[in-house]
């Protein structure tokens, strides 16, 4: 503990309010007197106990005690209402008096130095935060979270600032991605098969190009036919087995 | 029609009879022009130069066009492993594995090419009806031929061609869907 702690925090001291008025010393001394006689005779009669209101009983139960008691009842109704008046007129100046100095009295108190007192860890370390988590409904909760606004409040340009955006490249196959383009749309549908062609083709490379297809389809056909005409079944090779993958070492046969 | 795009797929594949036809009537073309215009020159020059006149016995014409053509064919096939009619089709000899043709292979190809001939044409035949369009002297020198041109570049040719007559008419939508 600091010694603030043990010398009592700067400005917990009760001080006299500016302009607060001085209570007279006799009506001071008055009040001590009366205060003084009640606690004696509220421990004089909580001594008397059961013996006391065993002779109250007693009492009662003899000839002519019921008429005096109703005669002290009608002399007591008077005081009573006089009591009563006066404790409610003190009940009001009571709470008169609190609503006056209570925030006095938390104007008083240094709530920084009583958070200073307050060992945080300890507080941290007596909650279960395992149970309140299992409390915690958090589809509900996230259901109530507005998504919009907190993307409005969040300061993207920081957040991506960030990011480690090599680290992140760094990750990515770059060759699966460029598998996986469409070369031909992108030659066929951009300005780039322009430039292809203008620095590629001419009449004679086009006209070849058309020739040989055209052959190629010629093949085929003829080819085709021929097996058609032999009557040939199954699959013929395609090619020479360097230059065109087998069928058997697809299927990884050996 | 069968677009390049197509036939990209069959490079490297066996070729068919009409590529190998046509490729050799290429050839045979080459080498007969080739031949006459070099006679013609010779002769030219002969008669310029000398008092002589060249007249070619057509026994000795057709053992020069025979000696030319071999000329024409072996040269081409050990130096390119093509001759320039398999150039113009797009095709090329490779080992029966696909591997390159070496000079070896090369020569035993060229002197077992009249057999194709000698068979009176039966030696030929294995290019339409074979499955590995292999001819005589194809077995017998141990080679295939295939297709090989750069069907890649011919179909970038063709989507550009394509695609830049879309834009030029303004329409959008793919001419083959």
């Amino acid at each position: 503990m600091d010694d603030d702690a043990s010398d009592g925090a700067p400005g917990t001291d009760l001080v006299p309010l500016a302009g607060a008025r001085g209570v007279p010393r006799e009506l001071a001394l008055a009040a001590d007197l009366a205060l003084g006689a009640g606690a004696r005779v509220a421990r004089t009669a909580w001594r008397l106990g059961a013996g006391g209101r065993a002779a109250l009983r007693l009492t009662a139960s003899l000839p002519g005690a019921r008429l005096a008691l109703r005669a002290a009842g009608g002399l007591a109704r008077p005081l009573a209402a006089d009591g009563a008046r006066t404790r409610e007129r003190t009940v009001e100046r009571a709470q008169a008096l609190l609503e006056a100095v209570v925030p006095a009295i938390v104007e008083l108190i240094d709530v920084d130095a009583v958070v200073r007192r307050v060992d945080a860890d300890a507080v941290v370390a007596a909650i279960d935060v395992d149970a309140l988590i299992a409390r915690t409904d958090v589809n509900a909760l996230l259901a109530r979270v507005d998504v919009d606004a907190v993307l409005a409040a969040a300061d993207l340009d920081t957040l991506i600032a960030r990011i480690d955006v090599d680290a992140i490249a760094a990750r990515i196959d770059v060759n699966a991605v460029v598998q996986r383009i469409d070369v031909d749309a992108v030659v066929e549908e951009t300005e780039l098969g322009t430039i292809v062609a203008r620095s590629t083709s001419g009449f004679a490379s086009e006209a070849l190009d058309a020739a040989r297809a055209q052959t190629v389809g010629a093949d085929t056909l003829v080819t085709r036919i021929v097996e058609r005409l032999l009557r040939r079944r199954g699959e013929a090779p395609l090619g020479p087995r360097l230059l065109v993958p087998q069928e058997d070492e697809e299927d990884g046969a050996p | 029609m069968t677009r390049a795009r197509d036939a990209m797929e069959h490079q490297g594949h066996y070729a068919g009879p009409v590529s190998r036809l046509l490729a050799y009537a290429a050839d045979v073309g080459i080498v007969g022009v080739l031949y006459t215009a070099g006679l013609a020159l010779l002769r030219f020059a002969v008669e310029a130069a000398t008092p002589w006149q060249l007249n070619l016995d057509s026994a000795v014409f057709a053992i020069g066009a025979l000696l030319w053509a071999a000329l024409y064919f072996g040269s081409s096939w050990v130096g390119f492993a093509r001759s320039p009619g398999m150039s113009l089709l797009g095709l090329r000899i490779v080992r029966s594995d696909g591997s390159d043709l070496d000079r070896r292979h090369a020569l035993i190809r060229l002197v077992a090419f009249p057999l194709g001939y000698l068979t009176l044409g039966i030696g030929f035949l294995p290019i339409l009806l074979g499955r590995t369009r292999q001819a005589i002297y194809d077995r017998l020198a141990d080679t295939a031929v295939v297709y090989d041109w750069d069907a890649e570049a011919a179909k970038l040719r063709e989507l550009a061609m394509r695609g830049g007559a879309r834009r030029t008419l303004g329409t959008d939508a793919p001419a083959d869907g």
